[in-house]
């Protein structure tokens, strides 16, 4: 009888530990601090998402409207730029700071959303699979296998022709094809629980599958999700200014920094502007995730506990 | 830390040999890897690569120029000259195929060509005399039997032609003799001998033995002979030594696929390319040589009078007031373009009215009239599409922004070509409005009314009240009582506008400085034409 509840207490503490630490805020952001980079990605991050949210107060120009005769003026501190338009403007006269804030609220709007319904979808898929086992996991890891098979742009590509361009059908395209690898993330990692004392003991007390799932496996693989998410969130950014590079994406006079370097390239010659800026704002908000992605998952998972850069 | 603790020994003036050999390891610099360091390195990593696209010299130094290398925007989609509506084809086959009678590039008149006479016998019969002594590239002699064959081919229906619509009045071809042939007409046809200039003349024996073969190569009469097409490489004609007219002093061209523009630009500073089509004006200043022409293409909004809320014609009115075409023409297209004068037609052309004149830009004469017109914001659809034309995609979306300062909700819809072009000639479907580029290639205005006002025309979305007239002006001989009739339809169009009509761009060419030729107003690229110095 002892030794049984000292293990069960073993158990729990394993338990705890690996629950993300949402409570210790203090604990992360030591940890941020002391990693620079992180720091600095993060710090990028939040300004992105400020500027975007804050948009139609922040841009000095509306987006979608320009002055013909004020065509491909350059930034304010080459020769002939003006301080009115800080980064110059396009080829239709917009001004293309404005145009860069109001294409980060899109391509954080479409990040967000297509990862939010891709998680959504994959992770229940996901846990269904590693938990029930049996055909459901034959059929819907086959269903991942046959959908990982199709290159993903080709998919969302023809998903988009057949459907019509325009951001509603574009995110149901990304996240069409985004929800598989959430889904064998998922199952992967309930495997690892499935058999373990945790779901054995809330099976024995007849606790109902659903709610094992959601409330006993799901909070414990809930870290490297996150990870997940945030790694998928700047490769569908990168996704969307693809499709919207290509002219299947967002719909002009939208703006959208893939649809701005789409229609800047002819014009790169003598209006670098057009596609640098844009191009060093997908650029830096990709690799700004990805290192906080990456120190999501040192923090987070209790296994690399200690092993990030101090 | 150790690298610290060597920093340390430094200051106090001790040694530090440790402190050296890291630094020679390097792992001093990987301790120190600062995020400024890396935007840093980023940021030479990119300016290298800029400066890399800026290199390249000239090629090298021929002895003697007698080849000249091409590049177009698009691979052809096919060689059957007689089936793609294709101008990318034509850049090429111009050059290797004839027809009975060939355009003068100056004065845009039929000059004789395969044929060496042309009579109208009767105002529905023409005949023709054919040139003799012709051979095809294959050695075949061309006489009457391929004419017929390939004036059949063009019009049978389950060939589908796309070109077919210009050759619907001609009703039947006769063989009179081996080198004369009879063309009916459907009533008479003022405009059938710039008809013909457009009507390639094949192989019969060629086309009939290997009927697939004629998409990839092509066997004509011309002063070139297409020697390989490469798929997605390139295409190489050779100078026709067995050629019947005035042999052309370049011996071989070779024609490159480069879509992007500022590729095809960069191509030819780099001396991969000597002559490059459809450059940006932009373009203009850093280029070796540039030689302009007005071209046939006018741009204009096609809108829907016969369905929704375009139906009023107080609605195509205003938004006909809400353009700025000089603007279009001048900054957007750098005065490589001009307003067109309130028609798609220039003056020469048949049914060019002298009296209309561009809508004047005022936006408060729009606003009114859409006030009275009721309207209350209901979205309008205007379709486009972009890359096909030289700023067709900014200029739509200018024209959206004109109209929605006027007032208009103007919804654009960016379709592909090949979807843009199943909207355009399809009455049913047919949009608000929908933008589109007209070259009217046989300078006759019954082309355009035919095509984009008569609600036979494939892309009319126009109601049946001038149908009477467009039928009755296209078989009249009388050219006077003709022109009459079309500048009261070409008036009529304009106060119950079925368009906006845009601009007349200029086709740009930039080529290397020993390139010398002319660009001729009918778009045709006569390889024929230049010389090499």
């Amino acid at each position: 009888m002892e030794s049984k509840a000292a293990a069960a207490c073993v158990y729990e503490d394993e338990i705890r530990d690996s629950r993300p630490r949402f409570y210790a805020l203090r604990y992360m952001s030591r940890k941020m601090v002391k990693d620079r980079l992180a720091l600095y990605a993060f710090i990028f991050l939040v300004l992105v998402l400020f500027v975007s949210i804050a948009a139609p107060l922040v841009s000095p120009y509306d987006q979608a409207t320009g002055d013909v005769w004020e065509r491909l003026k350059p930034p304010v501190w080459s020769e002939g730029g003006s301080p009115e338009h800080l980064l110059g403007t396009d080829q239709q006269g917009r001004d293309v700071l404005s145009r860069i804030i109001w294409g980060g609220r899109v391509s954080l709007r479409v990040g967000f959303i297509v990862v939010v319904l891709a998680a959504a979808v994959g992770v229940f898929l996901g846990l269904l699979a590693g938990y029930a086992g049996g055909k459901t996991e034959i059929i819907i890891m086959q269903m991942v296998d046959i959908q990982f098979a199709f290159p993903g742009m080709l998919v969302a590509l023809v998903f988009v022709m057949v459907l019509g361009p325009g951001e509603f059908n574009l995110i149901l395209a990304l996240a069409f094809n985004g929800w598989m690898v959430f889904a064998r993330m998922a199952r992967g990692l309930v495997l690892t629980y499935r058999n373990g004392p945790l779901v054995e003991a809330a099976e024995a007390i007849g606790v109902k599958p659903l709610k094992i799932m959601f409330r006993h496996i799901l909070p414990n693989i809930f870290s490297p999700l996150m990870t997940l998410f945030v790694l998928e969130v700047a490769r569908i950014i990168l996704a969307e200014a693809t499709m919207s590079f290509l002219g299947y994406g967002i719909q002009p006079p939208t703006s959208s920094w893939g649809l701005m370097i789409g229609e800047g390239r002819s014009y790169f010659p003598m209006a670098w502007w057009l596609v640098v800026f844009p191009g060093v704002a997908i650029a830096l908000s990709v690799w700004a995730l990805n290192i906080f992605s990456n120190w999501l998952s040192t923090v987070m998972d209790p296994l690399q506990k200690g092993q990030s850069a101090e | 830390m150790s690298a610290g603790n060597c920093r340390e020994q430094q200051n106090t003036g001790g040694k530090c040999v440790r402190m050296r050999m890291i630094k020679i390891n390097g792992r001093d610099n990987v301790k120190k890897f600062k995020p400024a360091l890396m935007i840093l390195m980023i940021l030479v990593l990119a300016v290298s690569l800029v400066a890399a696209g800026c290199g390249g010299g000239d090629s090298k130094q021929q002895a003697q120029r007698d080849s000249i290398t091409i590049a177009i925007p698009n691979e052809p989609s096919s060689m059957d000259v007689q089936f793609p509506d294709d101008g990318n084809m034509r850049l090429i086959t111009e050059n290797v195929t004839e027809g009975l009678l060939a355009m003068d590039g100056k004065s845009l008149k039929p000059v004789p060509c395969l044929a060496t006479e042309y009579k109208n016998t009767s105002s529905t019969s023409w005949t023709v005399k054919l040139r003799e002594g012709v051979k095809f590239h294959n050695g075949n002699p061309f006489n009457a039997d391929d004419v017929v064959f390939s004036v059949k081919r063009i019009l049978d229906p389950n060939f589908k032609s796309d070109l077919v619509g210009y050759f619907q009045s001609i009703k039947d071809v006769k063989k009179i003799g081996d080198y004369e042939v009879e063309f009916i007409t459907d009533g008479s046809d003022p405009s059938f001998p710039t008809r013909l200039t457009l009507l390639k003349m094949m192989d019969k024996e060629t086309v009939e033995g290997a009927p697939d073969k004629v998409k990839t190569e092509l066997v004509g009469t011309g002063p070139y002979k297409q020697v390989v097409w490469e798929r997605g490489q390139n295409v190489v004609i050779e100078r026709n030594d067995q050629y019947w007219g005035a042999k052309p002093t370049v011996k071989t061209a070779k024609y490159r696929f480069i879509e992007e523009d500022a590729t095809r630009a960069a191509a030819l500073k780099a001396g991969e390319v000597d002559l490059a089509t459809n450059m940006l004006p932009e373009y203009v200043k850093d280029l070796p040589k540039v030689k302009t022409i007005e071209g046939l293409e006018f741009s204009l909004v096609r809108m829907n009078a016969i369905r929704g809320i375009m139906k009023d014609p107080k609605m195509r009115q205003a938004a006909s007031y809400a353009i700025n075409n000089e603007a279009i023409a001048q900054s957007l297209y750098q005065g490589y373009a001009a307003v067109a004068p309130g028609q798609v037609f220039k003056p020469g052309y048949a049914g060019f009215n002298a009296n209309l004149k561009p809508y004047p830009y005022d936006v408060n004469k729009a606003k009114e009239l859409l006030k009275e017109a009721g309207y209350k914001g209901e979205k309008i659809e205007f379709v486009g599409e972009r890359g096909r034309w030289l700023k067709d995609g900014e200029q739509i979306e200018t024209i959206a922004q004109m109209l929605r300062e006027a007032g208009f909700n103007v919804e654009v819809k960016m379709l592909s070509f090949q979807n843009w072009l199943r909207v355009l000639f399809n009455r049913e479907q047919a949009p608000d409005m929908i933008f589109t580029f007209h070259s009217n290639d046989i300078f006759d205005a019954d082309r355009t009314f035919s095509t984009y006002v008569h609600t036979k025309g494939p892309g009319s979305s126009y109601p049946d009240t001038h149908d009477k007239k467009i039928e009755a002006a296209r078989v009249e001989l009388d050219p006077a009582k003709r022109q009459q009739m079309y500048e009261e339809i070409g008036q009529a169009v304009y106060d119950d506008p079925a368009w906006i009509s845009l601009v007349n761009i200029k086709d740009i060419y930039g080529m290397k400085d020993y390139v010398e030729w002319e660009p001729r107003q009918d778009m045709r690229l006569t390889v024929y034409e230049m010389t090499l110095k």
